[in-house]
């Protein structure tokens, strides 16, 4: 079948041939064509490889397991030291920016000196709102101090130890706080209840007053310093036969997350028990 | 030694309802893990219900509550002293003694500390300090109660183990 040199129709021929098919292959037009013709051969291939690579990790692999182990159980170990110690930064940074924004308070205010205390505790009478803090008398902390957060007013102290002070909350329902509500300039009684609600009493029926009107201490009655947050009004109630108006309040503080709080040491509450004696 | 153990459970029991417990709240009302110990305790088997334990939780709880004492004293001591007594009338149903305990004995804390509170003109209202308190306090206690009173039967057992065994 070799060409003849004798015959030069039959080499052009072939030569034509091959061009043609080189142009077809070069065009993309036999692509389908090696497609269908090297698939079966891969498909071997990759079968033949894997099962290779699998028979050569069986024979290479190494003979000492114990110590494979060991290395992993000492990487796992390191590995939960590390989350640990993650957990732990991570708190340490959201305890910075908590101080931070308290520090930020303190500034804004500076006529207070403050006390910074941890929260440890709550009472365990679910009828009452307090907290436990971990200063005492030591630090300097008095019966009546005023404590607050960076977001408003928390309450008073209501009992001293040495290392520890019981918290009244604002939410309690024995806690009475004379509040002033901005821009409206009205004063009225806030007052706390079971249900963690804050209402406002006493409210002038005249007073115009509309929710989102902030609610501020008003220092009336020597208890709290003037001007802190307490928070907003959420809700006014008139009712046509009643002498005053009430009105509910969305507190600023969350008292469900209070962790570190600041307790106002410089303020001394005014006993005025003396001057409502009616002599009677 | 059983004394001791019961002491030192019902400290451990008061450091949590003062530190952990708050915080798992059903409306307002939170478990009393100190009188789920308490009745649990007091009904094991081999154990002697005494009411004399209701005041050492009393005194505990006292020392950690804005209540006066005196109060929760009166309150723990009287859910002992009906746990001793329903112990003598049901005594064969151990864990009905210990369901109804826990109720009487809630039910009894809750009206002393509300008595004291509206002597002491807190405005209260029975309603809400009844759907919002006290009841979420029971269900929560009920709950507790399975577990709790395991765990403690295990101990028991660890520190004194039945003579047939």
């Amino acid at each position: 079948m070799r060409p003849s040199r004798n015959n030069p129709y039959q080499l052009a021929a072939l030569l034509v041939a091959a061009a043609g098919i080189l142009l077809l292959a070069l065009g993309g037009y036999l692509t389908p064509l090696f497609n269908g013709a090297l698939s079966p051969v891969e498909g071997v291939q990759g079968w033949l490889y894997t099962r290779f690579q699998a028979i050569q990790d069986f024979v290479n692999a190494p003979v000492n397991i114990a110590s494979l182990r060991q290395e992993n159980a000492e990487l796992r170990a390191e590995n939960a030291q590390l989350q640990t110690e993650i957990i732990a930064l991570q708190q340490q940074v959201t305890e910075g920016e908590l101080l931070s924004a308290l520090l930020d308070f303190a500034r804004a205010r500076p006529e207070n000196t403050y006390q910074a205390a941890s929260v440890i505790g709550q009472d365990p009478s679910p009828f009452l709102h307090y907290v436990i803090i971990n200063r005492g008398s030591d630090d300097g902390l008095r019966r009546g101090m005023p404590v607050v957060s960076q977001q408003g007013l928390v309450g008073r102290i209501t009992q001293v130890t040495a290392t520890a002070s019981r918290v009244e909350l604002i939410t309690d329902p024995g806690s009475q706080v004379s509040v002033r509500m901005q821009p409206s300039e009205v004063d009225g009684l806030l007052s706390g209840s079971v249900t963690s609600q804050l209402s406002i009493d006493l409210i002038p029926l005249e007073a115009n007053l509309q929710a989102g009107d902030l609610v501020l201490t008003s220092g009336i009655g020597g208890m709290y310093p003037g001007n802190i947050l307490i928070g907003q009004i959420s809700n006014v109630r008139r009712e046509a036969t009643a002498l005053f108006q009430t009105a509910s309040v969305q507190p600023a503080v969350d008292f469900t997350r209070l962790e570190i709080v600041l307790v106002i040491v410089n303020f001394q509450p005014l006993d005025i028990s003396p001057l409502l004696d009616t002599g009677e | 030694m059983r004394t001791l153990t019961a002491v030192l459970l019902l400290l451990g029991a008061t450091l949590l309802q003062v530190t952990l417990l708050p915080r798992i709240r059903m409306l307002q009302g939170s478990v009393d893990l100190v009188l789920i110990v308490l009745l649990t305790w007091m009904l094991q088997e081999d154990n002697r219900p005494d009411w004399r334990l209701g005041l050492v939780a009393g005194l505990m709880v006292g020392y950690a509550s804005a209540l006066p004492d005196l109060i929760l004293i009166v309150g723990y001591t009287l859910a002992a002293l009906i746990c001793q007594l329903l112990h003598r009338r049901i005594w064969q149903v151990r864990m009905l003694t210990l369901l109804t305990s826990l109720l009487l004995g809630t039910l009894a804390i809750h009206l002393i500390t509300l008595s004291y509170l509206w002597l002491s003109d807190n405005p209260l209202s029975a309603g809400d300090a009844f759907n919002l308190v006290t009841l979420p306090t029971l269900l929560l206690n009920l709950i507790l109660l399975l577990p709790v009173n395991a765990l403690i039967s295990e101990l028991n057992k660890l520190i004194a183990p039945p003579a047939n065994s």
